[in-house]
């Protein structure tokens, strides 16, 4: 439905050279929700940020950041009026002191919220006229976070955000981002600290050798995600379990494992009827959901 | 904001191109209050003193690399400091960010042309105890800054193509001298006096009397404008190459 998502992509690929970073993603982000978008070091999440900023171009495919196309320069600058975004690298210019970057920064967008970039200040402690060349890691990513929460955006875009900060500093970023979001900020964030997510977010988006391999809400994972494992007296048969609500199917000696993503109870009751001893269903948390599905990809690239 | 960050980029190599041109042009405003006439030329007008100091020589190659450097800079130099996404990220397009870029540095171009036309004539009686017209000094400064914008045009250029600090710099040393070898080597192209910047800046096809050094023919207009138009081209060009870029 048009309108109600934030980002929207249609077959969005990133090529390099022989490598697909981004592999025909059709990725979809509601308003006023807070996205994980998880996946490995080298997954393409950066390339795919890149690609929805207008910082690179799709190789082909189309999407749309705020209704607005991302491949027209004209409205992908339009759409950034209204999308804060901190890049995976947290650099502002180091020539700059931190008042001068904050300035420099408020000049652009009609949005910014002077209470909240006083009140960040206060809670980041940064030294207003020190150079931004001369901050920690840690201080620098702070002013990035500075930069882009201190606004009342419609859309923020974080890459890895916590990277470089210590616990209570995350601690405050995800309450902070918590806050954006209550206030009808959506909320995109790109992480591979699945404890993060899992704490904050209501949906999440993973991806893989840049395909989307995920896309679900943290509330359908809790609710409907089921690791059942099937324990069989002789050799499990040769069943093909792959179906509606599997995830991923893993037969080690007489166990099989079934990943279910939903249709738990029907698929339980097919165990039963193919003579199953035992059988154990468990939760799944975002942990082993992701871990599964990194896992099952790699065996396939394998193969 | 835009302009203060351009300007925040580029005036270390401001400061430094107007430091050499300052210290070229009141080093000879200096060394002319003992040294000046030389003795074996008594006879020396003071304005063809300063054409061999300023307005001749090697000098002109040297303001045409300065000028290139003031080129460097932009969004590929970014790369390697990681400001690239936080630029990209504003809500401004990519001719917009080259524009204030381009803006400033001719700008610079223009004061760094001018410079001798602002220092000689008026610091001339202090330092040198003699005269120089204002006029002729701002004659050589047209020459200067209509060569000078090519030159930043083709210094935006290779900062559009090369990321490396290194490389950019080692090009603009590089491309001049390369371009005046081309230029004294070829006899088609030396029948145009504009293509070749060293003489074309030193006045050498406006000037009759080669004691006193003074331009006395009618400055080329129509050069002018199709330099200004090869200068707008180059940067329309790095404008272009920008704009597809991935970064």
């Amino acid at each position: 439905m048009m309108g109600s998502y934030v980002i929207e992509t249609q077959d969005l690929t990133k090529r390099y050279r022989n490598f697909e970073a981004v592999r025909s993603l059709n990725l979809r982000v509601g308003a006023g929700r807070i996205t994980g978008f998880l996946g490995r070091n080298g997954a393409g999440k950066s390339s795919t940020i890149k690609m929805l900023l207008g910082i690179s171009r799709p190789s082909s495919g189309n999407g749309t950041l705020l209704g607005r196309s991302i491949d027209n320069a004209a409205q992908c600058c339009e759409s950034r009026r209204h999308v804060a975004y901190v890049a995976e690298d947290k650099q502002t210019y180091g020539y700059m002191t931190v008042a001068q970057m904050i300035a420099f920064t408020r000049s652009f967008y009609a949005d910014w919220n002077v209470d909240m970039e006083r009140r960040l200040l206060k809670q980041f402690a940064l030294p207003l006229h020190r150079k931004v060349r001369v901050l920690s890691k840690g201080m620098r990513t702070k002013l990035a976070l500075l930069l882009a929460l201190a606004r009342r955006s419609r859309l923020l875009i974080l890459d890895e955000p916590s990277e470089g900060l210590d616990p209570v500093s995350i601690e405050e970023l995800l309450q902070a981002l918590v806050a954006a979001a209550a206030e009808g900020t959506a909320v995109f964030f790109s992480s591979h600290q699945i404890a993060e997510v899992e704490r904050v977010a209501d949906h999440v988006c993973i991806i893989d050798r840049g395909c989307l391999v995920a896309d679900a809400s943290l509330d359908q994972i809790r609710q409907d995600y089921r690791r059942i494992t099937f324990g069989f007296a002789t050799e499990p048969p040769r069943v093909d379990f792959a179906g509606e609500g599997i995830g991923s199917v893993r037969t080690d000696g007489r166990q099989v494992t079934v990943m279910a993503t939903r249709n738990a109870d029907t698929i339980i009751e097919r165990g039963q009827r193919l003579g199953a001893a035992s059988i154990d269903t468990n939760p799944v948390s975002l942990r082993e959901l992701f871990l599964d599905i990194v896992k099952e990809e790699s065996r396939d690239a394998l193969v | 904001m835009l302009w203060y960050k351009a300007w925040r980029e580029s005036r270390v190599r401001f400061l430094l191109s107007i430091s050499v041109w300052t210290v070229l042009c009141v080093s000879l405003m200096y060394r002319a209050r003992t040294g000046f006439p030389p003795p074996e030329r008594p006879d020396l007008p003071y304005s063809a003193w300063v054409w061999a100091n300023i307005y001749g020589n090697m000098n002109t190659t040297v303001f045409i690399i300065l000028v290139m450097i003031l080129g460097l800079g932009g969004l590929r130099r970014e790369g390697p400091v990681g400001t690239t996404s936080f630029t990209l990220s504003l809500p401004v397009t990519r001719n917009r960010l080259l524009g204030v870029r381009a803006t400033t540095g001719l700008l610079q171009v223009i004061l760094l042309s001018f410079l001798p036309a602002m220092l000689i004539p008026t610091l001339s009686p202090l330092l040198a105890r003699q005269n120089y017209s204002e006029s002729q000094a701002l004659q050589f400064g047209l020459l200067f800054m209509a060569w000078g914008v090519v030159a930043f045009g083709v210094g935006f250029l290779w900062s559009s193509l090369f990321a490396g600090e290194f490389t950019g710099t080692a090009l603009c040393v590089i491309s001049p001298l390369v371009y005046r070898i081309l230029i004294s080597s070829s006899s088609a192209l030396q029948r145009y006096p504009a293509f070749n910047y060293a003489n074309f800046m030193s006045g050498l096809p406006y000037i009759q009397s080669p004691v006193k050094v003074l331009i006395d023919r009618t400055l080329p207009w129509a050069t002018f404008l199709i330099l200004a138009a090869v200068s707008t081209s180059l940067i329309a060009l790095s404008a272009r190459v920008t704009r597809q870029q991935d970064f």
